[in-house]
């Protein structure tokens, strides 16, 4: 168990080690000379002379040799400067600080009130297999994953913000905005995690010790909360934590839409400003941020699910 | 042999399953009792129907079977009874042995699984009378550290350990009938003869009855009192123990012995035979298979008695 | 033969021969613009209605069938080739290499493929060909690990023990043995795989990223609409229903195909 624990750690290390070397080349490998971009990015298009290209080149410490530029990079990164953004020159750590809470918000709020609807109606589904309700849910489900989540925060905006103005459309501030971004949000994942929780559920009722409590006499209600609920939630929590992960990347597309300050916006921004530092800042964040998850993911599982294996690597679902 | 009461009355009993395949008739007209503190083993290959007699009697069949005939125990028409009045007589009249620890709930201690089974069966007792119930249960049991083993989950215990474990909470009511489906099947030498051992100490310490599903006929000889061959859903022998098994008067009953390890496996040629005999309605279903009957006109399914209490389902047995 | 009754599969073939045929079947030129004609509703002469440079959406939504199809579709086919022979090397072969290439598998697993496509994306620049890069170099990893399992549990059963027994060469077996075995089940997670590729793409072109102007493609068409929502909302409105009927017919035909297997 402590092998296991300090094989998964070191793994974890590695990734992120890895990360670090492959956002320094993430500058390295763009088209043009970085001191370029910078120039570029500082003065718009207006022509800029060498000596200024010169200088700024200087200042970044490119002319070191690439090892030094590399070796530099580490030590930055471990005293936890990102630099400063090419746009706004505002320190990117503080940026991506600042940002952060909102896209947090967005991705707890709408794992919360998915998780409230699929859990019960997966489990329902479950239960009445080959039922109404079941087969609604499978349908749903079939439905919702194929709708780009896109599209359908465009047909939300254009039905409840610019046909009835219900509600506000783009931004945040108060509850109101909240709403379609949740709604589009929860609609993506419902369908999913629903028919997640029903075969997990599936599978559970016809266990054999489902089957044994009933035949010991245990009551209905009792079978049901501590046979199958209890052992449900394993998975359930598990795949749960996981979207998390899910949710950081549904963060783009739903962010932009909606103008959400968060990071996901941010990432759209800056890659399409090309803003460089931003991104390096950016892909460091996610990657620690998805490491940890991982980590947290897996450590819970083994804590919780004794039987599973101490092979190291993956020991998820 | 005295007298006693009968506990188990399975009359007549029938189960049909409706499968896209069609009919299935899986048990075709049995009928056996049990008596007080009587071991009744089933014995017979896999497909056989033992499994649906054992999931009929406490009236767990799925819903696309349909059954007749009547299964009385103690007094209750099983077949007839409701879901409440069941659970009423699980565990504390009639308790399953199950086959393997899959039974057992991974996330469970073994202390939870009794305890639960008896807040069931006796509401009244107290949260600390029903850990000393459990534990002098699991000393009677035979574990070493019965406390221990009341914290500890499934996962942590050996699989002879399982098993007692499984043995434990069969017994924990002290209920008048066990039914134990195959309680060997996929236990290597040691544990099958541990679990043997115990389940022998058991007969004769407690006035337990117990029908017993096996297809091992040496198990069945070891701790069955009485015993029922069945192929195809019916009866084909069906007697004291001993009598049927050391003298088997049925063609089947010889060839189940022939086919035991101890025997050299002598499944002669007939074993690998199909049923090549129209099936038909009251004919006899094994006709196809036995070395005597094979290439005859079909004749009857019918009964002969060598004694009173045992009987042959052969037209070619001495009465 | 039952499947050809289905009518998304009836729907899928009309892609594909629109994929062909594209420019045949369009009515008008999807690149020819019409200033005095911006904007116009849906009408005889453009059954979709017309963009905010006056093109023909109809044509341009049909044109467009070659492209977004063809694109997922060539990412999936690169994905899949690479991911079966990477899946069959390891399964096959075991040993150190298996342990390098899973290790390398579970970590690009780990992270989430759309930003960092979205990253390179930034990094090389948009267009086709670093699309397909982008997305292919993430995309092979599940096909890697189903074609792994699969083949691990084929490389003991008897006749590939005893091909390998009688010497054969481990290409020649890998070839006519395994591959041929493990071919089903990788088309279903394909198909499966092709509406989540045509999502990825489009979505990237939403963004801006991917395929941009005067290019047509779903999710770009789709962006485009989104500045005119207020004005023509069926200009995003169409492209939406296709991809969306795309995605629903190729899901469902993968869940057919994976039913059909039991």
């Amino acid at each position: 168990m402590a092998g296991f624990l300090i094989r998964r750690l070191l793994n974890a290390l590695l990734v992120l080690a890895g990360v670090v070397t492959l956002t320094f080349c993430l500058m390295r490998f763009t088209e043009g000379d970085p001191a370029t971009i910078i120039a570029l990015d500082k003065n718009g298009s207006v022509l800029i002379s060498g000596e200024v290209i010169e200088r700024l080149a200087e200042k970044n410490g490119l002319h070191d040799p690439i090892h030094i530029q590399y070796l530099n990079w580490w030590r930055r990164v471990l005293h936890g400067d990102l630099g400063n953004s090419l746009r706004s020159d505002a320190p990117v750590w503080d940026e991506i600080t600042e940002r952060f809470p909102y896209t947090l918000q967005l991705a707890v709020l709408s794992i919360l009130i998915t998780s409230l609807i699929a859990v019960p109606l997966g489990i329902c589904a479950a239960v009445h297999r080959g039922r109404l309700v079941d087969r609604i849910t499978q349908w749903i489900a079939s439905v919702t994953v194929s709708v780009p989540d896109y599209y359908l925060a465009i047909v939300l905006i254009y039905a409840l913000a610019v046909k009835w103005t219900l509600l506000p459309a783009y931004g945040c501030g108060t509850a109101a905005h909240f709403i379609l971004p949740l709604l589009v949000l929860v609609t993506a994942k419902i369908g999913y995690t629903t028919r997640i929780v029903s075969a997990t559920t599936v599978d559970l009722l016809s266990s054999q010790y489902v089957a044994y409590a009933e035949l010991r006499g245990i009551p209905k209600c009792r079978i049901f909360y501590v046979h199958i609920l209890k052992n449900a939630m394993i998975p359930i929590l598990t795949h749960i934590s996981l979207q998390f992960l899910m949710a950081l990347e549904g963060s783009v597309i739903v962010e932009s839409i909606f103008a959400w300050p968060g990071i996901g916006k941010c990432m759209t921004d800056s890659v399409l400003g090309r803003d460089f530092t931003m991104i390096q800042g950016l892909v460091l964040f996610m990657a620690v941020l998805i490491v940890g998850m991982n980590l947290v993911v897996d450590l819970f599982y083994m804590f919780i699910n004794q039987r599973v294996q101490y092979d190291g690597g993956g020991a998820k679902p | 042999m005295k007298k006693k009461s009968v506990i188990l009355d399975v009359e007549k009993l029938f189960v049909c399953f409706h499968t896209p395949d069609g009919l299935v008739r899986a048990v075709r007209g049995i009928s056996f009792r049990v008596e007080k503190g009587e071991v009744f083993a089933i014995a017979g290959e896999s497909g056989a129907g033992k499994s649906v007699i054992c999931r009929s009697i406490v009236n767990r069949l799925e819903a696309s079977a349909s059954i007749s005939g009547k299964i009385r125990f103690d007094g209750h028409r099983m077949l007839e009874l409701e879901e409440n009045a069941l659970r009423k007589i699980y565990a504390r009249e009639i308790a399953v042995l199950p086959q393997h620890a899959t039974a057992l709930n991974p996330l469970l201690t073994i202390g939870e699984h009794l305890s639960e089974t008896f807040r069931a069966h006796f509401p009244e007792l107290k949260k600390r009378e029903i850990r000393e119930r459990s534990i002098h249960l699991l000393d009677t049991f035979g574990f070493r550290d019965p406390a221990g083993i009341f914290r500890t989950h499934p996962y942590q215990l050996s699989g002879g350990m399982k098993q007692r474990a499984l043995l434990s909470l069969a017994y924990c009511c002290d209920p008048v009938l066990v039914i134990a489906d195959e309680p060997t099947k996929g236990l290597d030498p040691v544990l099958k003869d541990e679990l043997l051992e115990t389940l022998l100490e058991i007969k004769a310490t407690r006035d337990t009855a117990m029908v017993l599903i096996t297809h091992d006929l040496k198990v069945a000889h070891r701790l069955a009192d009485r015993i029922g061959i069945i192929y195809k859903g019916r009866f084909m022998e069906k007697g004291p123990c001993r009598q049927v098994l050391e003298k088997g008067a049925h063609p089947y009953t010889s060839m189940l012995i022939n086919a035991m390890p101890e025997n050299g496996m002598a499944a002669d040629e007939d074993m690998s035979l199909p049923a090549t005999a129209p099936d038909e309605k009251n004919g006899c279903p094994f006709q196809g298979r036995c070395h005597r009957g094979r290439g005859e006109t079909p004749h009857l399914y019918e009964a002969k008695n060598i004694n009173s209490n045992h009987t042959v389902w052969c037209k070619y047995a001495d009465s | 033969m039952t499947l050809l009754k289905k009518p998304y599969v009836l729907f899928l073939l009309l892609l594909m021969v629109l994929a062909v045929g594209g420019d045949s079947f369009a009515p008008n030129d999807p690149f020819q613009t019409h200033i005095d004609q911006r904007l116009s509703p849906p009408s005889v002469d453009y059954l979709f209605g017309t963009d905010e440079l006056g093109r023909c959406m109809f044509s341009r939504l049909i044109y467009s069938v070659r492209i977004s199809l063809g694109l997922a579709a060539s990412i999936l086919v690169i994905c899949l080739v690479t991911g079966t022979c990477i899946g069959m090397v390891s399964g096959y072969f075991g040993g150190l290499i298996d342990e390098i290439l899973m290790r390398a598998t579970d970590m690009i697993m780990a992270l989430p493929s759309f930003i960092v496509a979205m990253v390179l994306i930034g990094a090389l620049g948009a267009g086709l060909g670093n699309m397909i890069f982008v997305f292919a170099l993430t995309g092979w990893t599940r096909y890697a690990r189903l074609t792994r399992s699969l083949v691990i549990n084929i490389r003991n059963e008897n006749y590939v023990v005893t091909a390998r027994l009688t010497g054969l060469q481990s290409f020649y077996i890998l070839r006519k043995y395994i591959l041929p075995a493990i071919v089903r089940p990788l088309i279903v997670l394909g198909t499966l795989g092709m509406g989540m590729m045509i999502l990825m793409t489009s979505s990237m072109s939403f963004l801006g990223l991917g395929i941009t102007e005067p290019t047509p493609d779903w999710g770009a068409m789709l962006s485009n609409g989104t500045t005119y929502i207020r004005t023509a909302a069926y200009l995003a409105i169409f492209p939406g229903i296709l991809i969306c009927l795309t995605v629903l017919s190729f899901n469902l035909l993968g869940e057919e195909l994976k039913g059909e297997k039991k």
